[in-house]
This record gives structure tokens, C-alpha cells and sequence, in this order.
């Protein structure tokens, strides 16, 4: 079964064509690894998956995490307010060992009551991401997530990502840059945008 | 005599701040509006007090916040306006509505309010605000206010939420016009100039003085808002002229909150 099929999709934005003809099937479980230069459409794409589009089929709820990193958390709010907002009616009693779990992965040891703007740009995305797989998701859409993370959190994280995708059988579209990433995967799908075409 | 005389204005005015708290500082809209309804409720409550009896047309006066908290949260859906562009529009136009309202500029009122109730009146608005924002709801109203994209993103409550963050401050604002106009005895179409400023600077103090938990907040306003009739009481007292007040207080005000940081 897919988890995602987009049919013949094209996108414009005040006459100007960003997305041309994208046809893409993803079964579930699959992760794509999505490259290309920039301004050549690849947010755009995630956004809409995200959003929803007539011409994508999406199997399930997804999660997205935008390239912007304050786009990603309520960054006036503390670590434990965001979390709360995040997973929903779930009681802090019941999520606050594991808040207190991922928080311990950090360096810096920041406490559940940490004004998230208080936390550097790559703390705040890793933080980001843990919620986003705290919610159960079934697509999880990563655009360029690794950008402010240095080599070795990249690489632990991805490490993260993949194990707990298996686990839970998620579907990952990953947009990146990070020739490390690029290389160093076996088992991805791999896709091109170019100019808002896609090449396999 | 000048503690009580600023004891009673404070309570007169201090929903009117607090309305300013949740709206401009919590849920981030900067909403002018306030300033129609401290007037609009009053003009409702005149109309509607030969018909029942006195409690029953305070609380109708006070739903008008539901008119013009709804009316500008409804025309800035889906972000087609910014919300200061709105409130500029609608304290436009609710002028004229307020005036065809009232019938007339100035209309006496006499009813009589104890003071304890004015006491009981905003000591149960403290109350509620103080649990709403202690509440998931509170928390959400933050959310919406830090970043209302993912907040959108997360609920699709948007426009929920805005209208209710709008509502409630602004049936605030008809309340303090409602406690107003019975403790001075009249409306008047132009009692209600200058004082969504008024009402965003106590809130800026406020949040000057104490930056720290939102909740704290509702007390530094009631506080702010005291000091602010107190000191225009204790200026009076010492002969200075009316003429130089505002400015005395700007200049008392901008000593402080630069001392401060
Ligand atoms: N909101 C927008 N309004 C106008 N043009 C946009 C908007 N968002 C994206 N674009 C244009 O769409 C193109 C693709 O953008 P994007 O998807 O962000 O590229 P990428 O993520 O691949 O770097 C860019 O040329 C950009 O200028
Ligand atoms: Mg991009």
C-alpha cells in the first residue's frame, strides 16, 4: 500500500510555475531522500504534502519539520509547554519521564522549565524532532533539518530517526544537502527536483 | 481620601487593562477596539433598562464585547488584514453605530452601584483569569500569541482562538465602560477617547515590571493601574496643573522603565 501518491502535480504561485508534473508513490515505511539546488521547489513540495493538495493521496497523519527552525516550536514557551501543546491530552505526569529521557540526551542538561528561546538553533531542532516523534505520526516530512547541527548530532540523530521510523513503521521524506547523509544511507529512495521537475 | 478615590478608579478601569492583557499581550493582536466597546456596552445597557431589570441589561450591555470582539476578529480571518488595520477600521465605523445607538451624545444615568459590588465584579474577572490562563485554554491562547502558523499548523483553531482572545477582552472592556458610566452617572460619545493607549501601556508597565510568569502579570496590571490614578491624584494635590499631568507622568514613566534595563 502507499503511503503517498502524488499524481501529475503542478503548483503555481502568481503565474509562476514552482512545481511542474510531479508524479511520486511512496510505499509505507520507505524513506526518500529528496536533493536539489536551491529555490528549485523542494520546501514547496513538503509543504503541500503536508497541507494537503487534490492531486496527493496521503495515507494517514503527518508531521513536518520546516528548514526555518523557529517555524518549529513555540519559542516564547518553556521545553514542558511545548511539549504539552505537542501531545495533546496526554497529561504531563504521563509524558514528563520521557521529556525528562530526551532532555538528558542534551549537553547542556536544560531543565523541562527552559524558555525554549534560551536553547542554541541546533538544541531547538533537535528538541523539535524529538516532538514531532512523540506524535505518532504516520509521515514524518524532515526539510533540511540538519543544517544547524553539527556532524556528530547529525549523524546520531539520523541513527534516532531510522530506528524509531522502523519501529513504528513511518514513512520519511528527508530534504537535504548533507552529502555525509547522502552517502553514508543505503535503503533510500533517492529523488531530484530540478527547476520543479522531478527526476528519479 | 486620594488612596480610595484611586482604589475606586482602579477598579473601574483595571478589566479594562486586564482585557488588554490577554488580547495584546498573551494572544499577541493588537486590538483597538476596546475602546468602541467600553462605550458600546453603557449605550446597550441604556437602551435596554426601561425593558428589564438593571442586572439583566448590565449583562446584555456586557455581551456588546461579543459584537465588536466577533465583528473584528471576523473581518481579519485568514489573515486578510493585519489586526491593527482592523481595529483602526472597526473603532471607525462603531463609532457611528455607537451613536446611533445612544440616540444622542450625552445621556445621564442614574442608577446606583455600591462600590462592593464594583469590589465583587472585578475581584471575580481576576478570578477567571487567573484560571483561564492556568488552563489548557490559557496555554493555547499563549501558543497562538507565540506563533500562530504552527499554531495553526497544530490545531486548526486559528481563527477560534482569535475570536476568543477578541471576545473576551473585549466584553472587559464593555464591563469597565458599564461600571463607569454608573459610578460617574452619564455616557458620553467621547468618554471613551484615548483609552485603548491608556489600556496598552498599563499592560506595557506591566510587562516592564515583571517579565516573568503571565499569571503574575494580572497583579503588576492592577498594580500599574493604580499607581497610574494615584500619582495623577497625588500631581493634582500638589497643584500641579492639569495642563502639565500626561506629561509629568510620561516623564515619571520613562525614568523608571530606563533605570530598569
Ligand atoms: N510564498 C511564496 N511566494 C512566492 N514565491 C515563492 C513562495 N514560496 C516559494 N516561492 C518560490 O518558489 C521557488 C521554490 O522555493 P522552495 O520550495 O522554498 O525551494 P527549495 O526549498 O528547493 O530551496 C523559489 O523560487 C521561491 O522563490
Ligand atoms: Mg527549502
Amino acid at each position: 500500500m502507499n503511503s503517498i501518491s502524488i499524481h501529475n502535480l503542478t503548483h503555481t504561485i502568481e503565474d509562476r510555475t514552482i512545481l511542474k508534473n510531479i508524479s511520486l508513490s511512496i510505499p509505507k515505511g520507505q524513506c526518500v531522500m529528496i536533493t536539489g539546488h536551491n529555490g528549485s521547489g523542494k520546501s514547496t513540495l513538503l509543504k503541500l504534502i503536508q497541507e494537503g493538495h487534490p492531486d496527493i493521496d496521503k495515507a494517514g497523519k503527518s508531521v513536518i519539520l520546516h528548514q526555518n527552525i523557529n517555524d518549529n516550536l513555540f519559542c516564547g514557551l518553556t521545553i514542558l509547554e511545548n511539549f504539552q501543546l505537542f501531545c495533546g491530552k496526554r497529561s504531563v505526569n504521563k509524558i514528563y519521564s520521557t521529556i525528562q529521557q530526551y532532555l538528558s540526551r542534551f549537553k547542556s542538561k536544560p531543565s523541562p522549565y527552559t524558555t525554549v528561546s534560551r536553547l542554541s538553533g541546533g538544541e531547538r531542532q533537535r528538541l523539535a524532532l524529538y516532538m514531532r516523534l512523540m506524535m505518532k505520526s504516520d509521515i514524518l516530512l524532515l526539510d533540511e533539518f540538519t543544517s544547524a547541527l553539527d556532524p556528530e548530532t547529525t549523524l546520531l540523530l539520523m541513527d534516532e530517526v531510522i530506528d524509531l521510523t522502523k519501529e513504528q513503521n513511518m514513512t520519511v521524506i528527508l530534504v537535504t544537502h548533507d552529502l555525509s547523509l547522502i552517502k553514508s544511507r543505503s535503503g533510500f529512495m533517492r529523488v531530484e527536483i530540478e527547476n520543479g521537475k522531478l527526476f528519479h | 481620601m486620594i488612596l480610595s478615590a484611586s482604589l475606586e478608579q482602579t477598579l473601574l478601569f483595571l478589566p479594562f487593562s486586564l482585557g488588554l492583557l490577554l488580547s495584546y499581550r498573551i494572544a499577541r493582536l493588537t486590538d483597538l477596539t476596546v475602546e468602541s466597546s467600553f462605550l458600546m456596552g453603557p449605550a446597550i445597557f441604556v437602551n435596554l433598562l426601561a425593558y428589564m431589570p438593571t442586572w439583566l441589561a448590565l449583562v446584555f450591555g456586557a455581551m456588546g464585547g461579543l459584537i465588536t470582539g466577533g465583528f473584528v476578529s471576523l473581518i481579519q480571518n485568514h489573515d486578510r488584514m493585519t489586526s491593527l488595520m482592523a481595529g483602526i477600521i472597526s473603532v471607525f465605523m462603531f463609532f457611528s453605530i455607537n451613536l446611533l445607538i445612544m440616540g444622542r451624545p450625552h445621556i445621564p444615568v442614574t442608577v446606583y452601584m455600591p462600590v462592593w459590588i464594583n469590589g465583587v465584579i472585578v475581584s471575580m474577572i481576576v478570578i477567571f483569569l487567573y484560571t483561564l490562563l492556568r488552563s489548557q485554554v490559557g496555554l493555547k491562547l499563549k501558543a497562538f500569541g507565540d506563533n500562530s502558523n504552527l499554531f495553526q499548523e497544530l490545531f486548526h483553531k486559528k481563527e477560534a482562538y482569535r475570536t476568543l482572545a477578541l471576545c473576551i477582552s473585549n466584553i472587559l472592556a464593555c464591563v469597565s465602560g458599564l461600571l463607569t458610566t454608573l459610578h460617574q452617572g452619564y455616557i458620553d460619545l467621547y468618554m471613551n477617547q484615548g483609552l485603548s493607549l491608556l489600556g496598552i501601556g498599563t499592560v506595557l508597565v506591566a510587562g516592564a515590571l515583571i517579565t516573568e510568569s503571565i499569571v503574575k502579570q494580572v497583579l503588576a496590571c492592577a498594580f500599574v493601574v493604580f499607581s497610574y490614578f494615584f500619582s495623577s491624584h497625588m500631581f493634582l494635590m500638589l497643584d500641579v496643573s492639569t495642563i502639565y499631568l500626561r506629561l509629568l507622568i510620561g516623564v515619571v514613566l520613562i525614568a523608571m522603565l530606563r533605570s530598569k534595563s
